[in-house]
C-alpha cells in the first residue's frame, strides 16, 4: 500500500530500498530498538515460525558448507582447466623423474661391469701370487707327490748326482721340493761340493739325502726308476734309493727371497 | 525469538547429521549461503524498519539463492565461472553492507 511504502522510504542515509512489505504500522527510527525488544520476546506467530524454518535452513546450509571446506576433497570441486593444468605439469615432471631413472641405471651398469673387472682382475693377481709364491718356497706346500731316499755308505754320492735327480724331477713336473727336511729347493737353488759334505744353498747336508717332492706321483717315480735312472745311478755308486709315493706331502722349509742386484725386467 | 531457535536449529542438525554434498552440487552451496545471508540481513533490516512481511522474506530468500545458483551455473556453462561467481559475490557482499549499516543506524543511532 503506497503510504505504507512511502513512510518506509523516509531514510535519507540509506542508499538500497527495502524490499519487504510493510503489514506493520509503525515506522519512524526510534521504534527499531522497540521492535527489536519487542521480538526477542516469545510469541507464537505464522511469522516467526516461517521465519524460524527458513533461518533453519540457511544454519544447516552454513554449517554443512564449512564441513564440506574443511574435509579433504581431492580435487572434486575444482574446475575443469585447472585440473588440466594440473595435469599438464604432473605429465612433465614425470617425463623429467623417468630420464633421470634412465641416466640413474645407465650409471649403475657402467659402475657394476667396472666392479666386476676389477674382481676379476684382483682374483687373476691372487692365484698368480699363490703359484708364484709356491714356486719361489716363500709359503709352505702340501700336496700328493713322492719321497726318495737316497742312501750313501760309501759317500760316493756327490753334487752330480743330486743335481741330475733335480733335473729328472723338474722335468717330471716337480712343483715342489724339499732336502732332508731342511732346505727348500728353488730356481735358484746351489749345490756345493765342500769338505764337510754337500752343501745346499748354505747349509750342509749328510746322507741319507730325502727328497721331499710334490708333484703328479706316478709320473715322478717312473721318472726315478726307469732303467739307466737314478735308482741304477745310485745303486753302481754302492747306495740305494728308495721311492714312495705320497697322497700328501708337507713342505715346510721356506726358502727367504733376495732382490735381484744386477737383473732388471726387461720390458 | 522462536527465529533465532531456528538458526540454533538448522546450526545444531548441520553438526550432528553432517551430510556428503554431491559433487555437482559443490561449487554451487557457497553461493546459495551468501545469497540467503544476504535475504536474511535485508529482512532484519525491514524488520527495524517496521515494514517486514514473512511472505515477502521467504519469497526473496529462496529466490536469492536459485538465481544466485543459476547465475554461477550459467558462467560454468559459458566458461566463464570463476568470474561471474566472484561476481556474485561481490553484488551480494555489497548488499549485506549496506543493510547491515542500516540495522546499525536503527540500533546505534550512529
Amino acid at each position: 500500500m503506497p503510504e505504507q511504502k512511502q513512510r518506509g522510504r523516509d531514510h535519507p542515509a540509506s542508499t538500497e530500498k527495502p524490499t519487504e512489505e510493510s503489514t506493520d504500522t509503525s515506522t519512524g527510527r526510534d521504534d527499531g530498538r522497540e521492535r527489536l525488544l519487542n521480538g526477542l520476546q516469545p510469541r507464537v506467530s505464522r511469522g516467526q515460525a516461517v521465519v524460524g524454518i527458513v533461518l533453519a535452513i540457511l544454519g544447516f546450509l552454513a554449517v554443512v558448507q564449512v564441513q564440506t571446506i574443511n574435509e579433504d576433497t581431492e580435487f572434486a570441486g575444482t574446475r575443469r582447466e585447472d585440473l588440466i593444468t594440473l595435469l599438464d605439469s604432473l605429465e612433465g615432471a614425470g617425463r623429467e623423474a623417468r630420464a633421470e631413472i634412465a641416466e640413474l641405471q645407465e650409471r649403475r651398469n657402467a659402475l657394476r661391469s667396472s666392479t666386476e673387472r676389477r674382481a676379476t682382475a684382483i682374483e687373476e693377481a691372487r692365484s698368480q701370487l699363490e703359484a708364484l709364491q709356491v714356486l719361489a718356497g716363500t709359503v709352505p706346500a702340501r700336496g700328493p707327490g713322492i719321497s726318495v731316499t737316497i742312501s750313501d755308505p760309501l759317500g760316493e754320492v756327490s753334487t752330480t748326482t743330486l743335481l741330475n735327480a733335480l733335473q729328472e724331477m723338474r722335468n717330471a713336473g716337480a712343483e715342489s721340493i724339499e732336502i732332508n727336511n731342511s732346505v727348500r729347493v728353488v730356481a735358484g737353488t746351489s749345490f756345493v761340493d765342500t769338505a764337510e759334505g754337500i752343501s745346499v744353498d748354505g747349509t750342509t747336508l749328510t746322507p741319507p739325502y730325502v727328497f721331499e717332492v710334490i708333484g703328479p706321483p706316478e709320473t715322478l717315480e717312473e721318472a726315478m726308476t726307469f732303467r739307466g735312472g737314478l735308482t741304477d745311478e745310485i745303486s753302481g755308486l754302492g747306495g740305494e734309493a728308495t721311492i714312495s709315493t705320497e697322497e700328501s706331502i708337507e713342505i715346510s722349509s721356506l726358502h727367504t727371497p733376495e732382490s735381484p742386484q744386477y737383473a732388471q725386467p726387461a720390458d | 525469538m522462536i527465529a533465532a531457535l531456528g538458526l540454533l536449529l538448522g546450526v545444531i542438525l548441520g553438526l550432528v547429521l553432517q551430510p556428503d554434498v554431491p559433487v555437482g552440487l559443490q561449487p554451487y552451496l557457497p553461493i546459495a549461503v551468501v545469497a540467503a545471508l544476504d535475504a536474511v540481513f535485508g529482512a532484519l533490516r525491514a524488520y527495524l524498519d517496521g515494514i517486514f512481511d514473512d511472505k515477502v522474506f521467504t519469497v526473496s530468500f529462496f529466490s536469492n539463492v536459485l538465481i544466485a545458483a543459476l547465475i554461477v551455473y550459467l558462467g560454468d556453462q559459458l566458461g566463464v565461472g570463476n568470474q561471474l561467481s566472484t561476481g556474485v559475490i561481490v553484488v551480494l557482499g555489497i548488499r549485506i553492507f549496506s543493510n547491515v549499516a542500516a540495522i546499525r543506524r536503527h540500533l546505534v543511532h550512529a
